[in-house]
């Protein structure tokens, strides 16, 4: 009887951070860029009171046993990597993969994180960087008597200098897609690192085989589906609710129990 | 003294057991993939139990006690679509296949797979999902497809057949972490769902009618075991008087 109250408190922890998981993807739902994620959970260990197959009390044997479990574990809050809608903005270092990949930035640290927010802007120097001063990496410069900035759907960034007629090109974007996008590591900011799990960057232009296209001008919106999340806010609230309730059934055993001996 | 005593003792033992089943079906309320199981009892007569004297003693008398038994409810489960091409939700009979530490195979309906940094196929605990030649499947590209057969398609290219295995039912057992085990009883003929994960086939109605009657058939053989106590107590007390 006391396994029920455990097997019931797990299931109360197992909806509470499903509540969590879905908090965070409603308060994300405008984050450009966010990939909503899911919580995950399988169940428990079992305990074998009887097992099916061994000789009932009768000669026979027993078709079915007893297994009890004793509850569920969360393994793993999976990201979904499917494409968020777009944004129209008409910035001209707002861009968007349509498609498969993620920006490559340099951190300060000299590690490299990825990120599917494209909100990109020109620090004092020139260069790409993104709204935390993140260079773009490889860096690409911009030169301060730029007028206009084409970003081609190859991802190769041209120029116009006040004065020409003839665009220059000044860089090209390379965008890095993982075998596992799901292995990724979440830190927050709108980037991801790379882990043991999501398998090494694969590099690769824009348009190129396995990788989207860059659109100018354009956000992508983060993949939370709002109505979805809404309908499992549900589900796990009740849930809860329902598994708080076994807990008052196994406590209220056990008080029969103690009130049997007068 | 009472063997009545005995047999209140085994029902409430059992209610609780029945309890704690119904508490790990409402935890796995939201596991992708669960199968409730389900707790039947009845009271089976112990006839070894029972000696010559005390049957020549109490004729009509039986000793009895409540045996139970759990079985898996192998019905489908709610689909929840999540558009991850590699969330399979897997409709009918099947079972899909995998292979864990030890080459063990094993049998899950929790079809959140994804890649391994290796390209294979595999599941929630990076268990290797096997084709239909009991191989794992590698999967280049990035454009993934799975057709109802469970055929997965990578850039348009063929890169193998996901198994789907129908299980005897009456050797399914759970195992924990989302897997079963169990005999093969030759392909299933179960569809796969492209972009959707199976939510457990747990249905809240018939839990929380469970709770209750598990806890009133508790409290009921509870008071028979607190009446044999008064009737001893009576038989002690008020015929010694006389």
């Amino acid at each position: 009887m006391i396994r029920s109250l455990f097997t019931a408190a797990s299931g109360m922890q197992a909806q509470q951070l499903m509540v969590d998981v879905i908090s965070n993807n409603i308060a994300n739902v405008n984050t450009i860029g966010y990939k909503a994620g899911r919580a995950e959970f399988q169940d428990l260990l079992y305990q074998q009171l009887r097992s099916p197959g061994a000789p009932s009390e009768t000669g026979m044997q027993v078709p079915s046993g007893i297994q009890v479990g004793l509850g569920v574990k969360p393994v793993a809050v999976q990201k979904l990597f499917s494409q968020g809608d777009f944004i129209n903005t008409g910035n001209p270092l707002d861009l968007v993969i349509e498609g498969d990949g993620f920006f490559q930035l340099s951190r300060p640290d000299g590690t490299t994180a990825y990120t599917k927010a494209g909100t990109f802007s020109l620090d004092k120097n020139g260069n790409i960087v993104d709204p935390d001063g993140y260079p773009l990496e490889p860096p690409i410069t911009i030169p301060t008597d730029a007028t206009t900035i084409t970003v081609a759907f190859n991802g190769d960034i041209n120029i116009l200098v006040a004065g020409q007629t003839a665009p220059s090109l000044v860089g090209s974007i390379t965008l890095a897609r993982f075998i596992n996008p799901a292995g990724l590591q979440s830190v927050g900011k709108n980037l991801f690192l790379a882990t043991d799990a999501s398998g090494e960057p694969i590099t690769g232009a824009p348009d190129a085989l396995g990788f989207g296209d860059i659109s100018q001008g354009f956000l992508e919106n983060s993949n939370v589906n709002i109505v979805q999340e809404l309908a499992n806010l549900i589900t796990a609230q009740r849930a809860f609710d329902m598994n708080s309730k076994a807990v008052q059934a196994s406590d209220q055993m056990l008080q029969t129990t103690a009130a049997m001996k007068a | 003294m009472y063997k009545g005593i005995y047999v209140a003792m085994t029902g409430a033992m059992l209610r609780s057991q029945e309890l704690d089943n119904v508490t790990q079906n409402m935890a796995n309320a939201n596991t992708t993939g669960y199968k409730r199981t389900s707790f039947s009892s009845r009271l089976y007569p112990l006839l070894e139990g029972i000696t010559d004297k005390q049957n020549a003693a109490y004729p009509n008398a039986k000793a009895m006690a409540y045996f139970g038994q759990s079985s898996i409810d192998t019905t489908d489960g709610t689909v929840q679509l999540t558009e991850n091409p590699l969330d399979l939700a897997c409709r009918g009979d099947g079972f899909f296949a995998v292979q864990g530490v030890g080459n063990n195979i094993y049998y899950t309906r929790n079809g959140s797979f994804s890649r391994s940094k290796d390209g294979l196929l595999v599941d929630g605990s990076g268990e290797v999902v096997l084709d239909t030649a009991n191989k794992p499947i590698r999967i280049q590209g990035s454009a993934i497809q799975v057709t109802a057969d469970g055929t997965i398609y990578a850039d348009g290219n063929n890169s193998g057949k996901i198994k789907l295995v129908k299980l005897d039912p009456s050797t399914v057992q759970h195992l924990g972490n989302s897997l079963f085990s169990g005999t093969e009883a030759g392909v299933s003929g179960g569809r796969i769902l492209e972009g959707a994960i199976e939510m457990s086939n747990v249905n809240p109605i018939n839990e929380m009618v469970g709770i209750i009657s598990a806890l009133r058939e508790f409290e009921v053989a509870q008071k028979v075991i607190t009446n044999f106590d008064t009737l001893a107590e009576k038989t002690v007390t008020e015929i010694a008087k006389v």
